[in-house]
């Protein structure tokens, strides 16, 4: 064993001194030689004999000399050293086909690093604690849900079997009941969030969404501090002081990783809290798709007074909730030596005997209410959810652009070893092993996808900052979550450059391997043009070209479509003025405003944001139009015989709202202030209705004065005062809706600002007015309208983007695609041209029948283009708006922008062609 | 007596087995040595010698050196190490005892 070991060092050390080894095997057999002349001499032979009768003795010399020199090195390695160092010299020797191959290949292998840097970000990496297989999140299932007063969800929690109703979410003393199995778990603890928190104390006050955390969150986790400390169990007990754990991201961001911010007191929703502790850097949350800012003990519940997002419904949570209120998700670490069985087994029997207790009416035996463990990085899908199909779409298109790289530089390649025909016949007449040389031409396709591979990195790596930062802008990528290249991906890249050159240089190292040596010898050009072969692979050729200009149709007309969509969207007119719009939103509850307090702030805010230099006119509503959010209620309309319930959508809007807004009203009147300070138990209160309400509900019947009724929640009665413009209200993309507008009465609220000049100006100005009234309520989310319609179109743009640039990449392809086809083509018919020159053909008859042959081939490969595109792009249906899926005009551009590329491709070896000098093409090999 | 091709294996035994007797040796010596000791029935074409040479080094039982030869000749002279000792010891060894279980089977008459 040791001894092969021996051998294998010896061998490969041997590579380093080559030259004077070299020198030594010159000199040994040639000493030897001559001792062995000096015996025979010695003998009585004479020179002439003595010579000869040593060589005889001696055997073959080169053959000694061969066997030696393979022992002594790596064989393997000395020829691929030497077949690098000729294929970088081919390379080199002509640079164009180099440029074009590496650029190619620069492109298929870019794509598919990019989309691969994007999966390893967001499916691969597992969640950022410490073993997180050893984790285990608690769940419930049972053929119905129990029965609560208070049920909330917050993480991620996917059903362990489709027909049972389960949740991840428990009541606190349940929880309590967990943390007593220390046998079986080395940590239990729960979380809860979103918790919205009203932050002063570090600049202007700021609006935070934080997560509720017991005691031993960090231990169980396995996470350490940064600085200071993390939370301890102490710090979760009712009346400790309270404190809080930023994570480190927004240590950074808001706080300029000030080290003094340890100790440092902040007030959250009015309650002073002590920071205590930074969590470690590469900790940015249990799930990577909620990652927050800050951590609080759970036993703060009562002191900041929990405002969940989320799914919400019934009474608030707290330490003193009892079990009917479900809220806190827990997650355990199994114990070393504790079985998974053995753990379920434990929480299972310890879950039903609390639940299934009579005095407690939450879920009834039926039910079959049971416990059941998954193992978090299971249970947390984090960004898999939202992002693992339209990775794996995006995966897909740029495996299939990586093989039409592969086959376009397959077809270059091709092209190129026709003039190559001599110098392989003479290499294999000089005993080169067909073998060899089919092993140099290989080495020569992965020297070139290397380098491509090399370019490709660089290009991903643009490539995929810019995408990552544009969908950063606009919400849809996780702003914590870099994407850098790392060993994964660039292992990826690396197989997948050795890959791709294995993979096209098969064609020519199989055609080297099989040259015919007599007639390659005698007359290269004949042996190409003549071969069966040679017309099979133009056949081959040709059909790949035409398959990749039919496929570059077919992804220009999908992005010819939706680009149409998004000009379309942009320009549609949603029935009120977008320009100059500033929006912000406020939540005077999260301070501790009632609902009058609010109501009367509101009002103190209006005149005054409208006496600010620039400001034309400012009003509120609960939810902006185009936002996204949107609110439905039902109805019914007294008077009506049938008493059926209705749906409208509904909007609380302020004073002004209409005139701020430029919603034209057509009959009637809007909202005046006395509206707003109407009694709470005054009958009617006013409602307006837009044009499509009076359409749907009133026909020809005339709405003024007509009284509706269970208006929301509390069911409220309204009369109908006015009739206004119709509006797009949840998506510049939806329909015109009925829309029913009620007076707004004092909660979170969107101002809305109308200005004279660009809103962002007036911002600094509107922002000290609501200082001087109340410097504690933050002013959040300040954008403008347009801003929120380019939001709201993110992701029109973002595939509009994309598909335009797959379509550009393909529409690339298939033009050096159809460059190397021709030059082949040019390459195989040197002879045949000068022939026709010779017989009086012109060099613009050459031109134009090569290029006549180049849009013969492109014509078929649009008209197959065109006929799978009318056929798919009916599955982008969904996406469009305002332009049919078989619009003419777009598959008339991208036919016209075919037609010029194609004949850019065509141009240079037609021109190749027209210059051929007959009397060298005669004469030439 | 036809002259017998020799085998790598016991090639590498043969020369082994020169250097430990006749110690330091270049590779013509050696040559001579086993044709001369075999009574010229083992002929070999001396230039397979130094492939077989070359792979003993790499295996660490000899090692070379470049030196003067009787005759005031450069020559690469080759010697034994300890390992190489051992080897021959064991393959040596081994030989014998394959030698006399064949002996025993082809004397054995029932």
């Amino acid at each position: 064993m040791t001894e092969s070991v021996r051998t294998l060092v010896a061998r490969f050390l041997a590579l380093f001194r080559r030259r004077r080894l070299d020198r030594e095997l010159d000199a040994e057999p040639r000493s030897h030689l001559e001792m062995a002349v000096e015996r025979n001499l010695a003998q009585g032979m004479n020179r002439v004999q003595a010579r000869r009768q040593a060589l005889l003795e001696f055997g073959g010399l080169e053959q000694t000399r061969q066997t030696y020199r393979e022992r002594r090195g790596l064989p393997f390695l000395d020829a691929l050293l030497q077949d690098l160092r000729f294929a970088f010299r081919m390379c080199r020797k002509s640079p164009g086909f180099t440029a074009v191959a590496v650029l190619t290949l620069a492109l298929g292998i870019g794509a598919n690093t990019a989309i691969f840097s994007l999966i390893d970000a967001v499916l691969l990496r597992s969640l950022p604690v410490h073993d997180p297989q050893q984790l285990m999140v608690f769940q419930w299932t049972a053929h119905h849900s129990p029965k609560t007063k208070g049920h909330y969800g917050y993480m991620s929690c996917p059903s362990p079997n489709a027909r049972a109703e389960h949740g991840c979410s428990f009541s606190y003393p349940m929880f309590q009941q967990f943390q007593s199995l220390q046998d079986e778990f080395s940590g239990v603890m729960a979380l809860c969030g979103n918790v919205g928190l009203n932050l002063r104390g570090n600049g202007p006050a700021s609006f935070v969404q934080g997560e509720m955390v017991s005691g031993d969150f960090f231990d169980t986790l396995g996470i350490g501090p940064a600085l200071g400390r993390t939370l301890a169990p102490s710090d979760d007990q009712p009346g400790a002081p309270p404190v809080a754990v930023l994570s480190y991201g927004y240590w950074q961001r808001a706080f300029g990783s000030d080290p003094a911010v340890i100790g440092r007191t902040i007030w959250l929703n009015n309650s002073p809290v002590t920071i205590v502790g930074v969590a470690a850097r590469e900790f940015p949350g249990l799930d990577p798709a909620r990652v927050r800012p800050i951590w609080l003990p759970l036993a703060l519940s009562q002191r900041t007074g929990m405002d969940l997002f989320g799914t919400v419904s019934g009474d608030h949570p707290s330490l003193e909730a009892g079990d009917d209120i479900w809220w806190v998700y827990v997650v355990a670490r199994l114990k070393e030596g504790t079985s998974f069985g053995q753990a379920q087994a434990a929480v299972d029997a310890v879950f039903r005997n609390d639940v299934l207790d009579k005095t407690k009416e939450l879920f009834k035996t039926e039910d079959v209410p049971r416990l059941v463990l998954m193992p978090a990085p299971q249970a947390i899908s984090g960004l898999r959810e939202q992002f693992s199909t339209p990775l794996a779409i995006l995966m897909t298109a740029a495996g299939l652009v990586l093989l039409v790289a592969c086959a376009n530089v397959a077809g270059l390649m091709l092209a190129r070893s026709a003039t190559r025909q001599r110098e392989l016949a003479v290499r294999l007449a000089l005993g080169a092993g067909r073998k060899r040389i089919a092993r140099q031409l290989l080495t020569e396709s992965v020297f070139l996808s290397g380098g491509g591979g090399v370019c490709g990195v660089l290009l991903a790596y643009w490539g995929v900052q810019s995408l990552v930062a544009f969908m950063s802008r606009g919400g849809l990528w996780p702003s914590h979550l870099a994407v850098h290249l790392d060993l994964r991906v660039l292992g990826f890249t690396m197989a997948a450059s050795v890959l791709t050159g294995i993979l096209f240089g098969l064609a020519p190292a199989f055609r080297g391997m099989h040259l015919n040596l007599a007639p390659a010898l005698k007359d290269s050009l004949r042996a190409l043009a003549t071969g069966a072969s040679a017309r099979r692979w133009l056949h081959l050729g040709g059909g790949l070209v035409l398959a990749q200009i039919a496929l570059a149709i077919l992804a220009l007309s999908g992005a010819g479509l939706l680009v149409r969509t998004l000009e379309n969207l942009k320009s549609v007119n949603p029935g009120f003025d977008t320009h100059n719009i500033l929006l912000f939103n406020m939540d005077p509850p999260l301070n501790g405003y009632t609902s009058a307090q609010t109501h009367s702030l509101y009002s103190q805010m209006l005149p005054r944001i409208e006496a600010v230099p620039g400001v034309i006119s400012a009003t509120y509503s609960f939810d902006s139009l185009l936002s996204g959010n949107y609110w439905d209620t039902s109805f019914r309309i007294e008077g009506e015989t049938r008493k059926t319930q209705h749906e409208t959508l509904g909007l609380a809007a302020g004073p002004k709202f209409f005139e701020t807004m430029g919603i034209p009203v057509m009959v009637g009147r809007v909202f005046t202030p006395e509206d707003f300070s109407l009694p709470s138990n005054s009958q009617w209160k006013p409602a307006v209705i837009n044009e499509a309400f009076a359409r749907s509900f009133f026909k020809d019947q005339n709405p003024l004065g007509r009284h509706i009724t269970g208006i929301g929640n509390r069911g409220t009665s309204h009369e109908i005062v006015g009739i206004v413009g119709d509006t797009k209200f949840r998506a510049l993309r939806s329909e015109i809706a009925p829309t029913l507008f009620v007076p707004a009465e004092g909660g979170e609220a969107v101002f809305e600002v109308r200005t004279a000049v660009d809103p962002r100006t007036v911002i600094p100005a509107v922002r000290s007015m609501v200082n001087q009234l109340d410097g504690n309520l933050p002013l959040l989310s300040m954008k403008t309208q347009s801003d929120e319609i380019d939001r709201s179109l993110f992701q029109e743009r973002l595939i509009a983007r994309l598909s335009s640039l797959f379509g550009g990449l393909s529409l690339l392809l298939a033009c050096i695609g159809l460059y190397g086809l021709l030059s082949y083509e040019v390459a195989r018919r040197t002879r045949e041209i000068g022939v026709r020159m010779a017989l009086g053909a012109r060099p613009s008859d050459v031109l134009r029948f090569i290029v006549g042959q180049g849009i013969a081939l492109s014509a078929a490969g649009a008209i197959l283009g065109i006929l799978g595109a009318l056929g798919v792009t009916r599955y982008l249906a969904s996406l469009l708006y305002g332009v049919r899926p078989f619009d003419p005009l777009t598959f008339l551009v991208v036919a016209l922008l075919l037609a010029l590329v194609a004949l850019a491709a065509c141009y240079i070896p037609a021109r190749r062609a027209s210059r051929v000098d007959p009397m060298a093409a005669l004469r030439h090999e | 007596m036809q002259k017998a091709e020799v085998l790598q294996g016991t090639l590498d035994l043969l020369v082994l087995k020169t250097l430990d007797t006749l110690g330091p040796m270049h590779g013509f010596g050696i040559a001579q040595r086993i044709q001369q000791i075999s009574q010229e029935v083992l002929r070999l074409n001396q230039g397979t010698l130094y492939p077989a040479l070359l792979r003993l080094e790499q295996r660490g039982w000899i090692t070379s050196r470049w030196g003067v030869s009787e005759n005031n000749r450069n020559a690469k002279f080759y010697s034994l190490t300890a390992r190489g000792r051992r080897q021959l010891r064991n393959e040596a060894a081994g030989w014998n005892q394959m030698a006399a279980v064949i002996n025993r089977v082809l004397k054995a008459t029932s």
